[in-house]
Protein backbone atom coordinates (compact mmCIF):
# COMPACT_ATOMS: atom_id res chain seq x y z
CA UNK A 1 0.00 0.00 0.00
CA UNK A 2 1.18 3.52 -0.73
CA UNK A 3 2.72 4.84 2.49
CA UNK A 4 1.06 8.26 2.26
CA UNK A 5 -2.35 6.72 1.68
CA UNK A 6 -1.81 4.35 4.56
CA UNK A 7 -0.88 7.17 6.89
CA UNK A 8 -3.81 9.28 5.69
CA UNK A 9 -6.24 6.42 6.26
CA UNK A 10 -5.16 5.57 9.74
CA UNK A 11 -4.22 9.13 10.64
CA UNK A 12 -2.45 8.11 13.77
CA UNK A 13 1.21 7.93 12.85
CA UNK A 14 3.46 10.43 14.54
CA UNK A 15 4.08 13.72 12.76
CA UNK A 16 7.74 12.96 12.35
CA UNK A 17 7.04 9.69 10.56
CA UNK A 18 4.44 11.33 8.33
CA UNK A 19 6.77 14.15 7.35
CA UNK A 20 9.56 11.78 6.43
CA UNK A 21 7.25 9.51 4.44
CA UNK A 22 5.89 12.55 2.55
CA UNK A 23 9.38 13.76 1.76
CA UNK A 24 10.42 10.38 0.42
CA UNK A 25 7.24 10.04 -1.62
CA UNK A 26 8.00 13.39 -3.23
CA UNK A 27 11.44 12.13 -4.11
CA UNK A 28 10.00 9.01 -5.67
CA UNK A 29 7.54 11.13 -7.66
CA UNK A 30 10.47 13.20 -8.93
CA UNK A 31 12.19 10.04 -10.07
CA UNK A 32 14.85 10.22 -7.38
CA UNK A 33 15.99 7.05 -5.73
CA UNK A 34 16.04 7.30 -1.95
CA UNK A 35 19.51 7.16 -0.52
CA UNK A 36 20.81 4.51 1.86
CA UNK A 37 20.93 7.16 4.57
CA UNK A 38 17.29 8.16 4.03
CA UNK A 39 16.15 4.54 3.93
CA UNK A 40 17.99 3.82 7.16
CA UNK A 41 16.68 6.99 8.84
CA UNK A 42 13.10 6.09 7.96
CA UNK A 43 13.53 2.51 9.04
CA UNK A 44 14.92 3.57 12.42
CA UNK A 45 12.29 6.28 12.87
CA UNK A 46 9.45 3.83 12.27
CA UNK A 47 11.03 1.26 14.61
CA UNK A 48 11.64 3.83 17.36
CA UNK A 49 8.07 5.04 17.01
CA UNK A 50 6.93 1.45 17.46
CA UNK A 51 9.07 1.00 20.57
CA UNK A 52 7.67 4.19 22.09
CA UNK A 53 4.10 3.06 21.57
CA UNK A 54 4.83 -0.44 22.85
CA UNK A 55 6.23 1.12 26.03
CA UNK A 56 3.01 3.12 26.40
CA UNK A 57 0.98 -0.07 26.01
CA UNK A 58 3.00 -1.80 28.69
CA UNK A 59 2.29 1.05 31.13
CA UNK A 60 -1.41 1.31 30.26
CA UNK B 1 35.90 -15.03 -40.73
CA UNK B 2 35.49 -12.81 -37.61
CA UNK B 3 32.22 -12.86 -35.71
CA UNK B 4 29.79 -10.32 -37.08
CA UNK B 5 26.26 -9.27 -36.21
CA UNK B 6 23.39 -8.49 -38.46
CA UNK B 7 21.29 -5.37 -37.78
CA UNK B 8 18.81 -7.20 -35.53
CA UNK B 9 21.59 -8.78 -33.52
CA UNK B 10 23.32 -5.43 -33.11
CA UNK B 11 20.09 -3.83 -31.93
CA UNK B 12 19.55 -6.62 -29.38
CA UNK B 13 23.04 -6.22 -27.99
CA UNK B 14 22.66 -2.47 -27.75
CA UNK B 15 19.30 -2.75 -25.98
CA UNK B 16 20.63 -5.35 -23.57
CA UNK B 17 23.64 -3.18 -22.75
CA UNK B 18 21.39 -0.18 -22.21
CA UNK B 19 19.15 -2.18 -19.86
CA UNK B 20 22.12 -3.39 -17.86
CA UNK B 21 23.61 0.07 -17.51
CA UNK B 22 20.33 1.78 -16.63
CA UNK B 23 19.21 -0.91 -14.20
CA UNK B 24 15.96 -1.67 -16.01
CA UNK B 25 14.70 -5.07 -14.90
CA UNK B 26 17.14 -5.19 -12.03
CA UNK B 27 15.14 -5.30 -8.82
CA UNK B 28 18.12 -4.30 -6.71
CA UNK B 29 18.44 -0.93 -8.46
CA UNK B 30 14.84 0.08 -7.66
CA UNK B 31 15.52 0.90 -4.05
CA UNK B 32 18.30 1.37 -1.56
CA UNK B 33 19.54 -1.95 -0.20
CA UNK B 34 18.36 -1.09 3.32
CA UNK B 35 14.96 0.24 2.30
CA UNK B 36 12.16 -1.78 3.89
CA UNK B 37 8.94 -0.24 2.57
CA UNK B 38 6.71 -3.25 3.25
CA UNK B 39 7.92 -3.61 6.82
CA UNK B 40 7.67 0.15 7.38
CA UNK B 41 4.05 0.14 6.20
CA UNK B 42 3.20 -2.82 8.42
CA UNK B 43 4.87 -1.26 11.45
CA UNK B 44 2.91 1.96 10.94
CA UNK B 45 -0.34 0.01 10.74
CA UNK B 46 0.55 -2.06 13.82
CA UNK B 47 1.39 1.02 15.88
CA UNK B 48 -1.82 2.67 14.79
CA UNK B 49 -3.87 -0.28 16.05
CA UNK B 50 -1.85 -0.42 19.26
CA UNK B 51 -2.36 3.30 19.92
CA UNK B 52 -6.09 2.80 19.68
CA UNK B 53 -5.95 -0.15 22.07
CA UNK B 54 -3.96 1.99 24.51
CA UNK B 55 -6.75 4.56 24.47
CA UNK B 56 -9.37 1.88 25.12
CA UNK B 57 -7.30 0.48 27.98
CA UNK B 58 -6.90 3.96 29.48
CA UNK B 59 -10.64 4.56 29.50
CA UNK B 60 -11.31 1.22 31.14
CA UNK B 61 -12.65 -0.80 28.24
CA UNK B 62 -9.95 -3.51 28.41
CA UNK B 63 -9.66 -5.72 31.48
CA UNK B 64 -6.36 -7.06 32.87
CA UNK B 65 -7.16 -10.52 31.56
CA UNK B 66 -7.93 -9.14 28.12
CA UNK B 67 -4.78 -7.04 28.12
CA UNK B 68 -2.82 -10.21 28.79
CA UNK B 69 -4.46 -11.94 25.83
CA UNK B 70 -3.83 -8.95 23.59
CA UNK B 71 -0.22 -8.79 24.77
CA UNK B 72 0.37 -12.39 23.60
CA UNK B 73 -0.83 -11.44 20.13
CA UNK B 74 1.11 -8.19 20.18
CA UNK B 75 4.35 -10.04 20.84
CA UNK B 76 3.70 -12.30 17.87
CA UNK B 77 3.08 -9.30 15.62
CA UNK B 78 6.30 -7.65 16.74
CA UNK B 79 8.31 -10.83 16.23
CA UNK B 80 6.79 -11.40 12.79
CA UNK B 81 7.62 -7.83 11.80
CA UNK B 82 11.26 -8.30 12.77
CA UNK B 83 11.46 -11.50 10.72
CA UNK B 84 9.91 -9.81 7.70
CA UNK B 85 12.30 -6.90 8.08
CA UNK B 86 15.28 -9.24 7.93
CA UNK B 87 13.92 -10.87 4.79
CA UNK B 88 13.40 -7.47 3.19
CA UNK B 89 16.90 -6.33 4.15
CA UNK B 90 18.36 -9.54 2.75
CA UNK B 91 16.32 -9.00 -0.43
CA UNK B 92 14.79 -12.47 -0.10
CA UNK B 93 11.17 -13.43 -0.73
CA UNK B 94 8.87 -11.96 1.92
CA UNK B 95 5.68 -13.79 0.91
CA UNK B 96 5.65 -16.19 3.84
CA UNK B 97 6.77 -13.68 6.45
CA UNK B 98 4.27 -11.12 5.17
CA UNK B 99 1.48 -13.68 5.43
CA UNK B 100 2.54 -14.32 9.03
CA UNK B 101 2.51 -10.61 9.87
CA UNK B 102 -0.92 -10.29 8.27
CA UNK B 103 -2.27 -13.24 10.24
CA UNK B 104 -1.19 -11.88 13.62
CA UNK B 105 -2.08 -8.29 12.78
CA UNK B 106 -5.58 -9.44 11.81
CA UNK B 107 -5.97 -10.96 15.29
CA UNK B 108 -4.93 -7.66 16.86
CA UNK B 109 -7.35 -5.76 14.64
CA UNK B 110 -10.09 -8.21 15.63
CA UNK B 111 -9.52 -7.25 19.27
CA UNK B 112 -9.71 -3.57 18.31
CA UNK B 113 -13.05 -4.17 16.58
CA UNK B 114 -14.37 -6.11 19.57
CA UNK B 115 -13.42 -3.36 22.02
CA UNK B 116 -14.69 -0.58 19.71
CA UNK B 117 -18.16 -2.09 19.95
CA UNK B 118 -18.19 -1.52 23.72
CA UNK B 119 -17.99 2.25 23.35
Amino acid sequence: MDPILLVALIGKASLEVMNMVQQLQQQHANGQKISEEQAEALRQLVKNNQKTIEAEWEKA
Amino acid sequence: MPFSLNKRGTLCVLLFSFCLSSGIGCATSKRASNDTPVTNDSRILYTSVLKELITYRQIGLISDAEKSQIESIRKEVAAALDIMEQAELNNTDITVSKANVTMWLDKLVAWRVKIQQRR
